[in-house]
């Protein structure tokens, strides 16, 4: 999933996670997980004031953001310390999973 | 007069100050000096001064948000605040709304000022019957509360803690007393939150008056019944949260089963012709509690008979 | 090496306060201005600071009001406090003038391990979820009292840090003679916190040696670690720790309740870095 500025929000993407009220975020979402965007929605969004939405996938390109080979090495280097330990093998794992699916 | 006082004074002309500090001082107290008001109130709770002197020369504002802050808060209220006002000023102050504790005309004596400060903090002691412990109000005042209120769209709430002894007698008074407080913050902090006056008052041990306007009153025990089940469960160990009771000997001397803090509240609404002076009211609520009693959590009980 | 160690004793003896990111008062006094601002509201903000919090639970634990330190989290203090004390307590605190990356980095660091050390509590069903936040919030309020009271032992830290690629508290050893748990426990003291929140605070980074709260010690130390192998936010060295055997075993752990924790956490972060942009820029348009 990513998480996208609204401007750069287009129909057909699919919220991967349900959108907060901005004036009443303890209330109830004003879009589920799962939803497909369309152009009035986004618009009616942009009018409440929601500045940002995580989407599925990885849709936007953003300048400066790693690439998943530069965040799967990032990840081994901020291990670097604990490569031989059997349990923090089983979270780097646990991590490069993650990661990937984040980026896909 | 306590020889080191903690003195904070609120004052936007800085040569005043500086003067003033330099003669508190030299009388072994201590000054902090606000040159605006918004850092006031923080530092006032999380570190409270004996006095507050304000001087309302050159001000913009009345410091009328920041007085009745203080003075509605039982805690902060018994500390006395003295007005330093000029010949200018005195018409403008509209003195219903600024519930200060005396003042004194610029330019003042000093002299005047130390005795004005010994005063106002006598004069607050003799007048306040509030409970030591607990510092709310006590039974002159709720009398006189109660008094105020019959006839009124008003509500006198009865209030005290189901099973309080016998957890007093095992766990020590040190944290019978906690309990105490932490209930009388409870029920000041929830009377407070309406927004509309009210009063808080506390009878003696466990037992507790407040009063509320007949619309409120329902919402206010709901709230301090919730409030208080979330503090006092944190006062018992795990496992007797769990099980809901503690083994232990009751004023007879017999092992017993006691069940964990709880609290009875009896409402009784004020607009009723059954009710014509101070006595009534105890007696109904009297009533009402026994009834509230009968469950093993918390309850409130309004009354509802019109005669 | 012993008088460095007195000298930030008599610091943390002095400190009566700490300045807070000027996004979260700036939020708080928005709130303020509507009278009808919800409590949870307000709870929520302050729950998401380590300084604002410590303030409000050295607030209701002072002597003062006389619950001996016993209050250990937030919603209790607001129910203790009332909102109006909390809120003014709130708007009168002191903000930093610059926002240094590595105080926002810090501020992160230890929200993000309250949020992992709450999803390790909901998943793993350990009793008092809030309170474990509340530790794991406050893990790392001994590095706030270096950076902010310290300034140049920190800077000095992070040089070494660099070129010897040691952990941060390695280094607070052999630089400073002592360690960020220490001292965060030395301020907890002098605040009257209660002792379910010094333990894991003093023990997070050797949870063998808390005695009373291990269980809550072993939630902290997990969260520590796995805050910053999600690389959220900066708390002064980039290593991933090791899960010390005690807390795998007191927390009863495996590969799979571990992925389920990790899973649920990096979800919940990704809410948590909307929040931390969001009071990032709120704080820079005050400015």
């Amino acid at each position: 999933m990513q998480k996208i500025p609204l401007a750069l929000a287009f129909e057909g993407m699919i919220l991967a996670q349900e959108i907060k009220n901005p004036d009443n975020p303890e209330g109830p979402p004003l879009c589920g997980k799962g939803v497909v965007l369309s152009s009035s929605l986004i618009e009616r969004l942009n009018k409440i004031g929601v500045q940002s939405i995580t989407v599925e996938g990885h849709p936007v390109k953003i300048e400066g953001e790693k690439t998943l080979d530069e965040e799967l090495s990032s990840l081994d280097y901020r291990f670097r310390k604990v490569k031989d330990d059997p349990s923090m093998k089983i979270l780097r794992e646990i991590y490069r999973v993650q990661i990937i699916k984040a980026k896909n | 007069m306590k020889n080191n006082l903690r003195i904070a004074l609120i004052s936007k002309d800085c040569e005043l100050s500086s003067q003033l500090s330099i003669h508190i001082e030299s009388k072994g107290h201590q000054v902090i000096v606000f040159n605006n008001e918004s850092l006031v109130l923080g530092y006032i709770y999380s570190d409270p001064s004996d006095i507050i002197i304000i001087n309302f020369q050159f001000s913009e504002t009345n410091f009328h948000g920041l007085i009745s802050e203080i003075k509605k808060d039982c805690y902060f209220g018994t500390i006395p605040i003295i007005g330093l006002i000029d010949e200018n000023t005195h018409n403008n102050i509209e003195w219903k709304d600024c519930p200060i504790d005396d003042f004194i005309t610029l330019p003042f004596k000093y002299n005047e000022l130390f005795s004005r400060i010994s005063l106002a903090k006598n004069r607050i002691q003799r007048i306040f019957d509030n409970n030591p412990l607990t510092k709310l109000p006590g039974n002159t005042s709720i009398q006189k509360a109660i008094e105020n209120t019959i006839g009124a769209p008003m509500s006198v709430c009865y209030l005290d803690i189901n099973n309080f002894k016998p957890y007093n007698d095992t766990f020590g008074f040190t944290r019978g007393d906690e309990v105490i407080r932490m209930t009388a913050r409870i029920i000041s902090n929830a009377v407070r939150q309406t927004g509309d006056g009210g009063f808080a008052g506390h009878i003696g041990g466990d037992d507790f008056v407040f009063i509320v306007k007949n619309e409120s009153a329902e919402f206010v025990c709901k709230t301090i019944i919730n409030n208080f089940n979330i503090i006092a469960s944190d006062l018992f160990e795990e496992e007797v949260k769990h099980k809901g009771f503690y083994i232990a000997k009751d004023r007879q001397g017999n092992e017993n089963k006691i069940y964990l803090l709880t609290l009875a509240i009896a409402v009784v609404p004020m607009n009723t012709p059954q009710i014509n002076h101070y006595g009534k009211v105890a007696e109904i609520a009297a009533e009402l509690k026994k009834y509230a009693k009968k469950f093993t959590e918390s309850k409130y009980v309004i009354n509802r008979r019109k005669r | 090496m012993g008088n460095k160690v007195n000298e930030i004793k008599r610091i943390v003896q002095d400190t009566k306060s700490l300045p807070t990111l000027p996004g979260i008062v700036l939020k708080i006094s928005k709130l303020a201005e509507d009278d009808k601002s919800s409590v949870n509201e307000i709870a929520r903000l302050i729950s998401s600071d380590h300084i604002l919090s410590a303030k409000v639970l050295k607030l209701v634990n002072s002597p003062f009001y006389g619950f001996s330190g016993r209050v250990s989290t937030i919603s209790n203090a607001l129910i203790l406090l009332g909102v109006n004390v909390i809120r003014s307590l709130a708007l009168s605190s002191s903000i930093f003038e610059i926002m240094e990356k590595s105080v926002v980095g810090l501020w992160e660091h230890s929200f993000g391990a309250a949020v992992a050390a709450n999803t390790i509590a909901k998943i793993l069903q350990l009793p008092d979820a809030e309170e474990i936040s509340t530790a794991a919030l406050l893990h790392d309020i001994g590095k706030a009292i270096i950076k902010i009271k310290l300034e140049e032992d920190y800077n000095q830290l992070i040089s070494i840090i660099k070129e010897k690629d040691i952990s941060m508290i390695d280094a607070e050893h052999e630089f400073l003679g002592t360690g960020h748990p220490e001292i965060g426990e030395w301020i907890a003291r002098t605040w009257f916190l209660p002792e379910k929140l010094i333990e894991p605070i003093a023990c997070h980074h050797n949870v063998k040696k808390s005695v009373i709260h291990k269980t809550k010690t072993a939630a902290v130390h997990l969260a520590d670690i796995l805050v910053k192998a999600s690389d959220f936010g900066f708390s002064g060295d980039d290593i991933v720790p090791r899960i010390q055997t005690e807390a795998w075993d007191k927390l009863d752990l495996n590969e799979k309740i571990l992925e389920e924790i990790v899973q649920e956490t990096e979800d919940r972060l990704i809410e948590a870095k909307n929040f931390s942009l969001e009071i990032q820029t709120s704080g820079e348009k005050q400015s």
